[in-house]
């Protein structure tokens, strides 16, 4: 079996210069120059946070393994997402992004890049010890179409209220308890 | 109409309040207040010239100077916390997007900013945001009791220009006759313009009166701050009932579509 021509680890406090170069916006629109300046400014930080451990946050750098190329950065974390009602567990993706140079690029493989990353993010996800709820969130840019229909594609297909006009927030779906109980 | 102290300032506010009268470029006092954490590290912004890098400058919320002062005096707990608000207040969305819009702007227009005076081509979202940072100095600063008689501010607008002399008419109603020479240093010299004086008071008998940029926080544009990023903002957890309803159930199990594996 040949080895894949990516490898992706986890983050360490050490990466922070790493990513403190990280390209991944045009500068010309501000919601992508948003996303650039988190993972360079803060991403470090909030990942290991002192105070923020109980939530498990985790980043997740992928490279090119010919080149070594940082190509990806993605984080995560467990949350509690609340109505006056009722709480819910479930996993925050805090920001999925593929460098500028591999936007819409794929391996000689055939995978895309970003189809690695994401895929990344799930396995990782579904590894965490204590187990994390299923139920996975993003809050997306509504002219954010790449990162929509990529998370549509990993099944975040069902569209909760927007927490703010400009960014919608998809999560994965649910079955009915009855049809849970069925099958 | 509210008028406050403009939210940002330079290294060289941050000293002074510290050690009126010493030379600002002196590393020392900064290099103290660092030390007891009375001050934050500031926000590094790298202005982009092209694709060139075209300089750095630092820039600091303006708690920073209310934490040095209360540092100069022995307040030193206060002093902790309200760097402390500091930090949070520049590692917030706000400051963020205010790096960014300095970052793009002319080493001389970025200063300006900082110093208190918009560019006249600044774009609306410029203005907002420094209103926005203003408004949420000043709810941070409310949590703090000591700052409320840590110096003595009267604000207002100018009203008359004279040749030595502008006549400042305060929120109040009042008025107050500030040097010139003053209100040309801190950028406000013109009719129209809000100003600010802080007295801050040494011994018994003298103070250090600084006359600085003000900003009226009341006519804050319909701008609605929103960052996804960071665990600041409740409304990227909180749900509504119709959203409940869509969370109940069994989740799906995740997807993967490529095998990865994660080194640690």
């Amino acid at each position: 079996m040949t080895e894949p021509e990516w490898h992706i680890r986890s983050g360490q406090p050490a990466d922070r210069s790493l990513l403190s170069t990280f390209a991944c916006a045009d500068p010309q629109v501000d919601w992508q120059v948003e996303v650039e300046q988190f993972i360079r400014t803060q991403l470090t930080d909030w990942t290991f946070d002192p105070h923020a451990t109980s939530g498990d946050p985790r980043l997740l750098v992928a490279f090119a393994t010919a080149t070594e190329e940082l190509f990806g950065v993605a984080a995560h974390e467990r949350v509690v997402i609340e109505s006056p009602t009722a709480q819910f567990d479930a996993t925050k993706l805090e920001v999925i992004a593929i460098a500028r140079a591999w936007q819409g690029r794929r391996f000689s493989t055939g995978e895309r890049a970003s189809d690695v990353l994401m895929s990344a993010v799930m396995t990782d996800v579904s590894a965490r010890v204590p187990p994390r709820d299923a139920r996975v969130f993003a809050v997306i840019h509504q002219d954010n179409h790449r990162s929509l229909a990529l998370c549509q594609r990993y099944g975040l297909v069902e569209e909760m209220t927007r927490p703010h006009p400009d960014y919608r927030r998809l999560v994965t779906a649910n079955r009915s308890r009855e049809a849970a109980d069925t099958t | 109409m509210t008028i406050t102290l403009w939210p940002v300032v330079d290294r060289t506010r941050v000293v002074h309040a510290f050690k009126p009268g010493e030379p600002a470029a002196v590393e020392g006092p900064f290099r103290t207040l660092r030390l007891h954490e009375w001050a934050t590290a500031g926000v590094r912004v790298t202005r982009r010239s092209g694709k060139r890098l075209g300089g750095q400058m630092t820039i600091f919320s303006s708690l920073n100077v209310e934490a040095a002062r209360l540092a100069r005096r022995g307040i030193r707990d206060v002093a902790g916390r309200v760097a402390r608000a500091a930090e949070e207040l520049e590692s917030g969305p706000e400051f963020m997007r205010l790096q960014t819009m300095l970052a793009d702007m002319p080493a001389h227009d970025a200063e300006s900013v900082v110093a208190g005076t918009l560019p006249d081509n600044a774009p609306t979202a410029l203005a907002d945001v420094v209103k926005e940072l203003a408004r949420r100095t000043e709810e941070l600063r409310a949590r703090e009791s000591a700052l409320a008689t840590l110096v003595e501010t009267i604000a207002g607008r100018i009203a008359e220009v004279h040749e030595g002399y502008v006549l400042l008419v305060l929120v109040s109603g009042p008025t107050a006759i500030v040097p010139r020479w003053m209100a040309v240093a801190a950028g406000r010299d013109k009719v129209g313009q809000l100003l600010a004086l802080v007295m801050d008071k040494l011994d018994a008998a003298s103070a250090v009166v600084e006359a600085l940029p003000a900003i009226d926080i009341n006519n804050l544009q319909a701008h609605d701050t929103f960052s996804p990023f960071g665990r600041r903002d409740p409304r990227v957890q909180r749900i509504t009932a119709a959203d409940e309803r869509l969370l109940r159930g069994q989740p799906e199990p995740l997807r993967v579509l490529v095998p990865v594996r994660i080194d640690a």
